[in-house]
Formats: C-alpha cells, sequence, structure tokens
C-alpha cells in the first residue's frame, strides 16, 4: 500500500507511515487540502514551523492513464493567507507514485540557515547539505542535479525568490527535457519551501516496477478509449498542439475581454503580435519546438519551446496568461520581451500571472512607463538580486499598489486576476470571487461555456447561469485535481458523456473499486469543503469573496459592469 | 458596405482570398449573412466553431451589417 513520507525539516529526519484511514481513498488536492485542514493550524504564519507543505500524486498518476501526470502541491499560501493548492506538470507526480508514495510532506523548519536538498530513491531518503547551491537559478539548478544523479531524476526546486520567501515565489518542475518550464506557480508555495530551507526536491524511481494495476485489462480498455477521445476532440487534439494556450490571445481579445492597461479595456491594438499564431510562427522558424508534453504519457503536447532571435533556447512552457501579464495588461508588444520575462521568472523562481500583473500595477503607479519591455525586465532582474525594490516587486501586486500608492489594485484575496476579465467573462469572475484559492481561473474556468461554446453556452455578458455554471466546475475541477489528470482533459469530457465515465473506469480498474460518477462528484464537493472550512477558521469572510472596487468602472467594447451580490456570490459556495 | 474580417487559428490560411484587402477589410453588398460570406470565401462551414460579431457570438445565420467587426475561429481553448 501507498505510504505518506514525513520530513523533518529542523532534525533533517525521515518517517513514513501507512495512510490514516480517511487518507486512504484520496489522492491530489484532495490530499493536500484534507491534510492541510486537519493538520496546519489556520490561523498560523505560512512561514512559521507550524505550516506544513505537502506534495500529492493524483489517485491515477503513475498509471499508464494519458494526461495523468499532475502534481498536487498543498499549503497555507504566504500570498493569501487560506489554503492553496497548486497545480503542475513534470516528472515529480508519476515518479512518487510509483516509489508507493501517496504524499511527501515537509515540516517544521531549521533553526539555521542552512540548506538542504532531498533526494527520495527506491530504497533510500536522504537529507543532505545544499549550501553550495544557494542563489542559484532554477534553470542551472536543475542542470547541476542531473549533472549528479543522472537526467532521469525529477526536480522540484527553488530559486532566488523562494530563498527570500517572497510572496509570488513558485516552485519549479523540471519538464522531460529539463527545462524549469513547469510550476505550481500561484500562492507562494516558493517561499513556504524557502522557510523550510529545502533548495530542492529529487526524485528517482528507477529500480521501481510498474504500478500495480487492480484489474489491468480494464484499465487498458478504458485507456485505449480516453486517449481517443483526448486526441479526437478539436480543442485537445488540434488547437492545442498547433497553437499552445497562447491560441486565446486573439480569441479572447476578439471577444472583448482581454484586459488591457490593467484591466481598462477589452481590446489590445497589438493583440496580433503576442498570439498563439505569432509565437507558433516565430518558433517554427527559429527552430524551436511548436509542440511537447509537460510530462511523460501527454497526449495533449500544448507545452513548446521558445527560441531567440539567435535560435538559442529562450524558454518553455509559454502560456496564454503569462504572455497576456507581460503582454496586454502591461502594453508591451514585443514577444520577444515578453518571453524573456516568462524565462526570468522560472528562473528566479515567482508566478508569471502574479509578476505580469505586478510589473503592470509598477506602471500604473508611474515607476516605469507602460510598454516599456526592456523597462520592465531591467524590473523584473532586481527579483533575483535581493534588492529591495526586487522584493516589493517580488511579494506581488497587492504588496505592489500598497507600496506605489496605487487605487487599481486587480487581485482577489490578494492573489492577482488573471487573463479574463470578469466583467466580460462572468463566469470565471465569479470563480475568482469565491474559489478558495483567491483569483484562480483553473478553478473553475467558465470560459469554457461564456467563450468557447465548450459544454453549452451560457452568455458572458450577464448574470444569469454564471453562478451555477461556476460553482459545478469549481466540482468538477477539484475532482479532476485529484485524479492528477491534466485540467485541459475537461474539454472533451464536458463535451462528451462517456468521458467522466472513462475516468471513473479508470479509477476502479487501479483501485479494484466500484466508484459511480456521483461518487467523483462528492469527492469535489467534499474537496471544496475542506478548504472553505480552512478558510473559515484562518478568519476569511465573504467581504473576501468581492471583487476589488475597480471592477465598478464600465468596461469596454461591451460596457458591463461587476455586478454581483455577496449573496449571489455565496450560491457558488453552498453545497 | 465595409466589414472588417478576421480569421484566425488554421483558418488563416483562407486569408489571402482577393476579397479580402491585406487590412482585412472586405466590400460586401448588404444583407448579406456570415454564412453567405464564408461561402463566398470558400471556407468549409464545418470548419468554423466560433463567430464573434462585434465582440459577442454570433451564427452562420447572422446578418453582417456595414463596419461591423467579424472573427471567425475554428474549434480552439486553452487556459
Amino acid at each position: 500500500m501507498s505510504r505518506i513520507l514525513r520530513i523533518d525539516t529542523k532534525e533533517k529526519t525521515y518517517s513514513f507511515e501507512s495512510p490514516a484511514a480517511e487518507f486512504q481513498a484520496l489522492g491530489g488536492r484532495a490530499l493536500t487540502s484534507k491534510m492541510i485542514l486537519n493538520e496546519v493550524p489556520a490561523t498560523c504564519h505560512p512561514l512559521s514551523q507550524f505550516n506544513k507543505l505537502v506534495f500529492a500524486p493524483g489517485l491515477l498518476s503513475g498509471s499508464p492513464a494519458a494526461n495523468s501526470g499532475r502534481l498536487s502541491v498543498g499549503s497555507k499560501s504566504p500570498l493569501t493567507g487560506g489554503i492553496k493548492e497548486s497545480n503542475t506538470g513534470g516528472l515529480v507526480s508519476q515518479k512518487l507514485a510509483r516509489l508507493g508514495i501517496k504524499a511527501l510532506v515537509l515540516e517544521d523548519r531549521p533553526g539555521d540557515d542552512l540548506y538542504s536538498i532531498i533526494v527520495i530513491k527506491k530504497d533510500s531518503v536522504e537529507i543532505l547539505p545544499a549550501d553550495e547551491y544557494r542563489g542559484i537559478c532554477n534553470g542551472e539548478m536543475i542542470t547541476k542535479l542531473w549533472e549528479r544523479f543522472g537526467t532521469r531524476v525529477g526536480v522540484a526546486s527553488i530559486g532566488p525568490a523562494g530563498e527570500q520567501r517572497l510572496t509570488s515565489a513558485s516552485i519549479q518542475f523540471a519538464d522531460p527535457k529539463g527545462h524549469p518550464g513547469r510550476a505550481a506557480g500561484r500562492g507562494g508555495l516558493g517561499a513556504v519551501m524557502g522557510s523550510k530551507k529545502i533548495k530542492a526536491i529529487v526524485v528517482d524511481d528507477s529500480g521501481t516496477d510498474r504500478l500495480a494495476l487492480h484489474d489491468s485489462e480494464a484499465f487498458k480498455t478504458a485507456n485505449k478509449q480516453w486517449v481517443d477521445l483526448l486526441k479526437n476532440h478539436p480543442v485537445s487534439g488540434e488547437g492545442l498542439p498547433a497553437y499552445g494556450t497562447a491560441v486565446l490571445v486573439n480569441l479572447i481579445n476578439e471577444a472583448g475581454a482581454l484586459p488591457t492597461k490593467n484591466f481598462r479595456s477589452g481590446r489590445f491594438d497589438n493583440a496580433h503580435d503576442i498570439s498563439g499564431e505569432t509565437m507558433a510562427e516565430t518558433i517554427e522558424k527559429r527552430g524551436g519546438i511548436v509542440s511537447e508534453g509537460c510530462h511523460p504519457g501527454c497526449v495533449i503536447r500544448c507545452s513548446q519551446v521558445y527560441h531567440d532571435r539567435d535560435n538559442n533556447y529562450l524558454t518553455s512552457g509559454f502560456e496564454y496568461e503569462t504572455i497576456w501579464a507581460f503582454g496586454a495588461h502591461c502594453l508591451i508588444k514585443d514577444l520577444d520581451d515578453i518571453a524573456m520575462m516568462d524565462r526570468l521568472c522560472d528562473d528566479f523562481g515567482v508566478d508569471t500571472i502574479e509578476t505580469g500583473v505586478t510589473i503592470g500595477v509598477a506602471m500604473e503607479g508611474g515607476l516605469i512607463p507602460w510598454g516599456d519591455g526592456k523597462a520592465a525586465i531591467e524590473l523584473l532582474k532586481k527579483v533575483g538580486t535581493g534588492d529591495p525594490m526586487g522584493k516589493i516587486i517580488g511579494n506581488g501586486a497587492a504588496f505592489t499598489g500598497q507600496a506605489l500608492g496605487v487605487d487599481r489594485v486587480p487581485v482577489v484575496k490578494k492573489q492577482a486576476l488573471p487573463a479574463y476579465d470578469p466583467r466580460a467573462v462572468k463566469a470565471v469572475g465569479v470563480t475568482y470571487a469565491t474559489t478558495p484559492m483567491g483569483a484562480d481561473h483553473t478553478a473553475g474556468y467558465g470560459v469554457c461555456q461564456n467563450i468557447l461554446n465548450v459544454g453549452g453556452t451560457i452568455d458572458p455578458l450577464k448574470k444569469e447561469h454564471n453562478v451555477e455554471i461556476s460553482k459545478d466546475l469549481q466540482i468538477a475541477t477539484a475532482a479532476i485535481d485529484a485524479a492528477g489528470l491534466c485540467l485541459f482533459v475537461a474539454f472533451p469530457v464536458l463535451d462528451h458523456a462517456e468521458g467522466l465515465q472513462l475516468i471513473v473506469d479508470m479509477l476502479n480498474a487501479q483501485y479494484g473499486l466500484s466508484l459511480t460518477t456521483d461518487d467523483v462528484v462528492q469527492l469535489g464537493i467534499s474537496i471544496l469543503k475542506d478548504e472553505h472550512e480552512f478558510n473559515r477558521q484562518a478568519g476569511f469572510t465573504k467581504k473576501d469573496d468581492r471583487l476589488p472596487d475597480m471592477f465598478k468602472e464600465t468596461f469596454p467594447p461591451h460596457n458591463t459592469t461587476w455586478d454581483f451580490t455577496d449573496e449571489e456570490l455565496l450560491k457558488a459556495k453552498t453545497f | 458596405m465595409r466589414v472588417e474580417l478576421r480569421l484566425f487559428a488554421s483558418l488563416g490560411k483562407y486569408a489571402s482570398h482577393p476579397m479580402i484587402s491585406t487590412e482585412g477589410i472586405m466590400d460586401l453588398p448588404s444583407l448579406i449573412t456570415v454564412g453567405d460570406l464564408v461561402d463566398r470565401l470558400g471556407i468549409p462551414r464545418q470548419e468554423i466553431k466560433l463567430i464573434f460579431l462585434n465582440g459577442v457570438h454570433a451564427h452562420l445565420d447572422s446578418k453582417v451589417n456595414e463596419n461591423d467587426r467579424l472573427g471567425l475561429f475554428p474549434p480552439i481553448g486553452g487556459g
């Protein structure tokens, strides 16, 4: 049976334990959120010895199920002060699962300032001195660890931002090529890892057997249909591999919902320059990689490698939200400048959404001019140096807005809003307001029904049905995160009724269960209940579910406003 | 009448049609529908999933008016 591995970061010791009864059926986000609720005092300081950092592979992770290599990282967030599940690709999830580790839990914190790395292998766990790596950026860190431990190991690491315990610090993960392009980005979990003085975690599953499946024939049958479903849906099978997530730049701009110049309008004149189409063309011209997976077994392959003008590697995993945050939000139209900032974020270890929005807030505060990509790069570079200005930027949009006396600060629960204006994509606005995570599009991606016509069609500009759809999507997303599936499986699953049944079939075949689709829905609800309960204990109330006043302004071109009441929003979290 | 047409993602290959100026402007008879316009350009209707007329969801039978902005997309998504 899978075990829980606990690391005492103060004593540099470890222990394995059998999961408590209530943890046994859980994985991914279901497990991280349950453990944080049960074991972390909700009122503790996130950087104190009382907080924990939990890494949990999803329930299907490590199995042959397509697109099941996602990892949940849970903690009390230093950014929001609430519970956090940050979700990532990379190599760690599947390797932990194959090692029979259901959850890796970092506890306590050292009394000194010395860093360690954790090395987990089939027959050993080591906590090794790592002060030689202090200050090293994530790209170089992964290179050094692959040189030392082999090029097949999974790596999770923090950069200078995590070491400084900045509240937008990420944990970066090596992708299959060893680039630091995958991130548990949101919510400042890199700062928690930094507070525990863990510079990196290395996971080596060599020598392990394939994951045991209760009924391998039934699993194989379901997985074959699952692969077909993902490959045959036009979004997951064609659009995402061809253009990556950045294909949304033109679409969201055309829908009048691309937040431009710090959420002043929904159209960016230079959208074409930063679009997925332009990105794909540039990648091809420079010999980069248009389509690759973020973890082995991915059949969607929406990631990519972007080269610079000299045809050398610049960045990977160049996402729509990143391109929007440094692009339209800041009025920067040079894709190479944006790619450089994506690279710097990966290397320093900061969340690209939080950081891009923060740069825009810095422009709002007059620190650098709107649209000045080169000035933005120089400002961002300060995050890696420990410069006080870098510390302001690295602590995110809310902190920077306060430091600069800015009154237009687009955050919920102190977390920056992503790339869809809540006044023109109202279902995702409801998600920003009500998810326990702080403003987070992935928590309930109402863009599907509002803009993409996937899983139905709901008017994005009116209130009707948008609370209900956000709630349903938040439940479904929590369950997908527990399964360890990539969120983009939702495109075919929302359009095809058999999709959810196939997920259930694979879970049943792997574990010898007899779950129904309704059980999966109930799992999603139970996760959200745990998360809301943690936030309630931490002191969150309905006032924390409001969008900032700036969203009462009318938003061109549709001239809509944010008009939901507290009572209406409450329905999205009433189960 | 003047209509501003934008063809995105895999539909971009149809943008070189002589009826479309390099700025994406078309000169069309009045009372045309999106479907008629698409047929004139030789774009197979099944390749089109999302139609935005002045930033709002529209359909193949929606009427196009003077100075409208029309955006056509294949099935795409991301996030």
